[in-house]
């Protein structure tokens, strides 16, 4: 706990209750889902050392109803970060390891005919779960990441002519390597589009690399970790971020990051709306993780960073002359004004 | 007072709460304040001669007002406007009256202020000298600038800035209080109804303002039309009922300060040197000491009271020559040098004079015989004053003087020689022995050609009366050569400018240094004829004229051997010139003059008499100070001060601006004028804010580039927070409106403020103060600032 404490205040997250206390049952409420979200941030730090940021943001995502996209190179924890959070909530988690020859099926399930009924019947595939680890998602066909995107944004199976739904909540968490390693397919535009974060973990300082030398030496500390939410938790957690309120000023300024990114010369295809829309279900996310009611401009240019650069496809010009998506996301985020709320606009004032 | 008239608030940590009028409303309410003050003080009109008095009146109230109301536009604490109220006054004085003497036309320094005491002595000596209306000279407006000036301030503070509109009248009073006492008409309806005018616009202002926060406040609009309405009303019902009871009440007729007294230590024309209030009486604006005289005479008639015959004090002065005087005047011997060849003419002439107390008795030359008149008199055979034996004063209902008027002609007196030094008494002769070189030069030059005594007489006649000699009764009082003596008659040849008494003793002077005995009659000029006619015991009718103080005259009466002596008229424009002293050679327009009693055709109370008009110069001094000497340094003055106000306008702006949100963030608790009040301050102090900033990235940063101590980080996240919630959460919230609610405290503010400038160096910080960033429109800030986001 103290660690992440200390690692809140550098990384520019508030501790929770920083704000303005809630009052009566709301007050409640909030303490319930700020308790909630600290015990599951506490597991997945026992596991997972010096990623805290990454942490909360697939908590984040997870609250926000979006998938997550953990992307690096072999070795630095995606796959373990993903069970850690699956293991903290009680909840259904099937892991599916992607290789070339998975098959759609493979994910989504199969109609088996029953020779004693006579009839088929559907046997779910691993994406019935509320917590659905795809592992290296970039090595499988296009064909099965097609059946996986499809139910993330359906949240539901249609096989045989039989539609079937999914679990709530439901959550993929997918990993992937990096583009220039072999053997891999990238994922197209539109798929990757449904992904609402994409972390990326980076490899851990060294204090926590030694920490994770000696944890990790015998047993692994997956084995130590009990389940600290329940799937109703989750439930009302999430109930309780859509409740979040967006400010006109924030909206506005949301759909001005989204334009800018369209707008910049450099950029060939910018963010989408769902990205924008997705943005912002993110940041109410993050706004009730730090025990806020409401949104501020500042929760939606820190999920920028995670949200929207997987989006961005870049001209040849910009990639070749060494920019980034989240290079370019950074010069954006400083222009675009932060809209002020139109009390706080001078002159305006009166007495 | 601020407080029992703003409803109450809640309690709350930090700076007192300070509530005064804001935006545009106060600069109104101080133009109605300073129209009130100059309203009230058009009731001056009258104690002060003519209008121009008006404009550097004007000028002063307009100055007290615009600084009071630049200094609450600056939110400077209550205690200090009236302060900015007095500063603006000493410096529309200074550049008004010693530009010259100041720094750059409007700083008042040392030389300033003696020249204010100069201005306050003259002021003075008018106020002594003269009476009303008194000539605006300079020291008269000034002191009428300086005492108005300070009722404005008065006013301005009670009405606008303590808003006690209703108490401002006691400053209104205190205007109308001196043309009340001074002025014989007393305020008059004119400048009553002006003053209540001003004072109800005061107090509407004051309501509409009261009206206009408690509706602004309950946010509860009130019908405003009836009530106005209602008391127009009742303001005109006041004002009307305050002028009937006025001309009610019999007012102040006796008493110590009666109307149309003066106030000066030198009232009434009674005691036995009359010269000493000649000149006062002369200043006399209206008809006091109305004296009635009715004569059969066909020529103007002189009354006159005494003769002033002793010079040998350097001095006029009356010698009562108690040893010759001669009691009984019921048969009076004609005078002594009268020749018996000389024709008379006798005059009956009844003399009415209930008002004039004096032991000497008005009668015209020379009196043989006085009836109906009780008492015992004595009477002077070389002079023909009449003087009452018991030295009583009283005033004298009506008597009848017969007198023998010597038929004298320019042929009669044209070939008389030179009167032997033996023929009258050594006191008429006598002059002193230092007398001014001036004297003896202006004479005989005066009398240059003239052969005969006459000649000599016409000749000082016609240079006193000639163009270089001008009429003034208030010349001598500021050039201060008012009076009767040697020397005052030097300054008197050598500006030129006087009354009476001055004319008439240079030609008496200067008639004895060419030989000429000569003598001082003082009395009455000619009066205007009433209309009336009073029939006389032996049936002629007699015209009735009227004098009263301001047709008190001196004029000059040389000797003549064989004919006595013969009254002159050297005074310009005043009694009439006798036929005998008109010289044959004077242009028609003298003869005119000579020949028509100016008086008789004026209407019996001017307006304004000739007396009054100014002195040279000293008006046009008080009203014109920019074409003066300290023109050039008032332009320069003028210049600073714009380029002061230039320079020091950021610094006003934005101490206003940051006043504006105090007192906002104050009363609503609102967060948002004080988070943008930090921003601005930050802003000044050099860290700059990003387009892209938002309120948190701004202040996280900023905590860490001005390495705030504890406490004001804290304040800072306490602001922060406060001002997020404010702006960003749901009108649901209960951080917004709900017990969470945590309100912005301007304390923080000034936390924060003080962290920020020992933050930086003084270099910073001066520019902080007197050119902020944050005056700067926030567009181009926002241009400048260029970096990306960290």
């Amino acid at each position: 706990m103290d660690t992440r404490n200390t690692s809140a205040a550098t990384t520019g997250f508030d501790a929770p209750g920083a704000g303005a206390p809630f009052a009566g049952g709301p007050a409640e409420e909030a303490d319930t889902f700020l308790a909630s979200s600290a015990r599951i941030l506490n597991a997945i730090n026992t596991v997972i050392d010096g990623k805290d940021e990454a942490a909360r943001l697939v908590l984040t995502v997870l609250l926000a109803e979006g998938h997550v996209l953990l992307e690096d190179v072999p070795g630095v924890g995606k796959t373990m970060l993903a069970k850690t959070l699956a293991r903290a909530v009680d909840c259904s988690v099937t892991r599916i390891q992607f290789t070339p020859d998975l098959l759609p099926s493979d994910v989504t399930g199969v109609s088996i005919y029953n020779q004693d009924a006579h009839r088929f019947e559907f046997r779910q595939g691993p994406v019935f779960a509320n917590i659905v680890i795809g592992d290296e998602i970039n090595r499988a066909s296009a064909k099965t990441q097609s059946a996986l995107l499809e139910c993330m944004e359906e949240r539901q199976v249609t096989v045989d002519g039989g539609t079937y739904r999914l679990a709530e909540p439901f959550m993929v968490v997918a990993t992937q390597n990096p583009l220039e390693m072999e053997g891999t397919y990238a994922l197209p535009e539109a798929q990757r589009d449904r992904f609402m974060a994409r972390i990326s973990l980076g490899y851990p300082d060294t204090v926590s690399e030694i920490e994770m030398l000696e944890t990790h030496q015998s047993v692994s500390p997956l084995d130590s970790i009990v389940p600290v939410v329940s799937v109703r938790d989750i439930a009302a957690m999430t109930a309780r971020v859509r409740d979040v309120y967006v400010s006109g000023a924030v909206k506005e300024y949301t759909v001005a990051i989204g334009a800018a990114t369209r707008e910049h010369p450099q950029v060939r295809l910018g963010a989408s709306p769902r990205a924008l829309l997705q943005l912002l279900r993110a940041s109410k996310a993050r706004a009730a993780l730090e025990g806020r009611d409401f949104v501020l401009p500042d929760d939606v240019a820190r999920l920028a960073g995670s949200v929207l650069p997987h989006r961005l496809i870049l001209e040849r010009k910009a990639l070749s002359s060494g920019e980034t998506p989240a290079s370019l996301l950074s010069a954006i985020l400083a222009k675009v004004p932060v809209p002020r709320p139109p009390a706080a606009r001078p002159g305006l004032a009166r007495t | 007072m601020t407080a029992t008239l703003a409803p109450p608030r809640p309690p709350r940590a930090g700076p007192p709460i300070r509530t005064r009028r804001t935006g545009n409303s106060q600069w109104l309410f101080g133009a109605v304040s300073a129209a009130a003050v100059m309203l009230c003080a058009m009731s001056i009109h009258g104690v002060v001669e003519g209008s121009a008095w008006i404009w550097p009146l004007g000028m002063a109230v307009g100055a007290v007002a615009g600084g009071a109301a630049l200094a609450r536009w600056l939110r400077f604490p209550t205690a200090l406007v009236p302060a900015a109220g007095l500063a603006a006054l000493a410096m529309a004085l200074t550049l008004m009256f010693a530009a010259d003497e100041s720094f750059l036309g409007v700083i008042p320094t040392g030389g300033t202020l003696a020249r204010g005491g100069e201005l306050l002595a003259g002021a003075q000596t008018t106020v002594i000298t003269q009476v009303i209306p008194v000539v605006p000279d300079a020291g008269v407006v000034f002191i009428a600038c300086l005492a108005v000036g300070l009722v404005a301030v008065l006013v301005d503070t009670l009405a606008v800035t303590l808003r006690m509109p209703a108490a401002s009248g006691l400053g209104l009073f205190t205007l109308l209080l001196v043309p009340a006492v001074i002025k014989p008409q007393s305020v008059g309806v004119a400048g009553f109804t002006a003053a209540a005018a001003g004072y109800l616009l005061v107090l509407a202002a004051g309501t509409w303002q009261d009206r206009r926060d408690r509706s602004a406040e309950t946010s509860v609009a009130r019908p405003t039309g009836p009530q106005a309405a209602g008391a127009a009303g009742i303001g005109a019902a006041a004002l009307v009922a305050a002028l009937l009871v006025s001309l009610a009440i019999p007012g102040f007729t006796t008493g110590a300060f009666p109307q149309g007294a003066r106030f000066t230590i030198f009232s009434g024309s009674t005691g036995l040197n009359p010269v000493v209030t000649l000149g006062n009486d002369l200043r006399q604006p209206t008809a006091t000491g109305r004296i009635t005289y009715a004569t059969d005479s066909t020529r103007p008639v002189y009354l006159r009271s005494t003769t002033l015959e002793d010079f040998s004090g350097s001095r006029w002065a009356p010698d009562p020559r108690n040893q010759e005087r001669r009691s009984g005047i019921s048969g009076m011997e004609p005078p002594e040098a009268l020749d018996s060849a000389i024709p008379t003419d006798t005059v009956t002439t009844v003399v009415s004079s209930p008002s004039y107390a004096s032991p000497w008795l008005l009668a015209p030359y020379a009196p043989s015989e006085v009836s109906e008149l009780s008492g015992s008199w004595t009477w002077d055979p070389a002079t023909m004053t009449i003087l009452s034996a018991s030295g009583s004063s009283e005033p004298r209902a009506g008597y009848r003087v017969l007198s023998e008027t010597p038929v004298v002609t320019s042929e009669t007196l044209s070939g008389l020689p030179a009167a032997s030094p033996d023929s009258v008494e050594p006191m008429f002769t006598s002059l002193p022995d230092n007398l001014p070189q001036i004297i003896r030069d202006t004479a005989q030059e005066a009398v240059a050609g003239a052969e005969t005594p006459y000649a000599q007489a016409l000749a000082l006649q016609s240079y006193l009366r000639g163009a270089q000699f001008d009429y003034s009764l208030e010349a001598p009082v500021e050039g201060g050569y008012d009076g009767n003596g040697i020397d005052v008659l030097a300054r008197f040849l050598e500006q030129r400018s006087g009354y009476c008494i001055h004319f008439a003793s240079a030609m008496a002077v200067m008639a004895r240094e060419v030989g000429i005995p000569s003598r001082m009659g003082l009395g009455y000029a000619p009066g205007r004829a009433t209309g009336e006619t009073i029939e006389s015991e032996d049936g002629t009718e007699l015209n009735e004229f009227a004098v009263d103080a301001r047709d008190a005259h001196a004029w000059p009466e040389l000797y003549f051997e064989g004919v006595g002596w013969v009254r002159f008229e050297p005074t310009p424009s005043r009694g009439v010139v006798p036929a005998y002293a008109v010289q044959r050679q004077q242009n028609a327009a003298s003869a005119a003059q000579a020949d028509a009693d100016p008086r008789e055709l004026q209407n019996p109370l001017p307006a304004v008499p000739p007396a009054a008009s100014p002195a040279p110069g000293s008006q046009t001094e008080a009203l014109n100070p920019e074409e003066t000497a300290g023109a050039p340094w008032a332009g320069v003055g003028i210049g600073v001060l714009v380029a002061a106000a230039a320079v020091l306008a950021p610094w006003a702006v934005r101490r206003r601006r940051s006043s504006l949100r105090r007192l906002e963030s104050t009363r609503s608790g609102s967060a948002a004028p004080a988070w943008a009040e930090v921003t601005d301050l930050a802003q000044d102090f050099g860290y700059r804010a990003r387009t892209a900033d938002s309120p948190r990235s701004y202040s996280d940063r900023l905590a860490v580039q001005a390495a705030f101590p504890p406490p004001a980080a804290a304040a800072l996240a306490r602001l922060r927070a406060a001002y997020e919630t404010e702006a960003y959460a749901g009108p649901a919230s209960p951080d917004r409106n709900g017990p969470g609610r945590n309100p912005a405290d301007w304390a923080d503010v000034d936390t924060l403020h003080r962290a920020l400038r020992s933050s930086v160096s003084t270099g910073v910080r001066l520019r902080a103060r007197f050119f902020p960033a944050s005056f700067l429109p926030s567009s181009r800030r926002q241009a400048d600032a260029a970096s990306p986001a960290a």
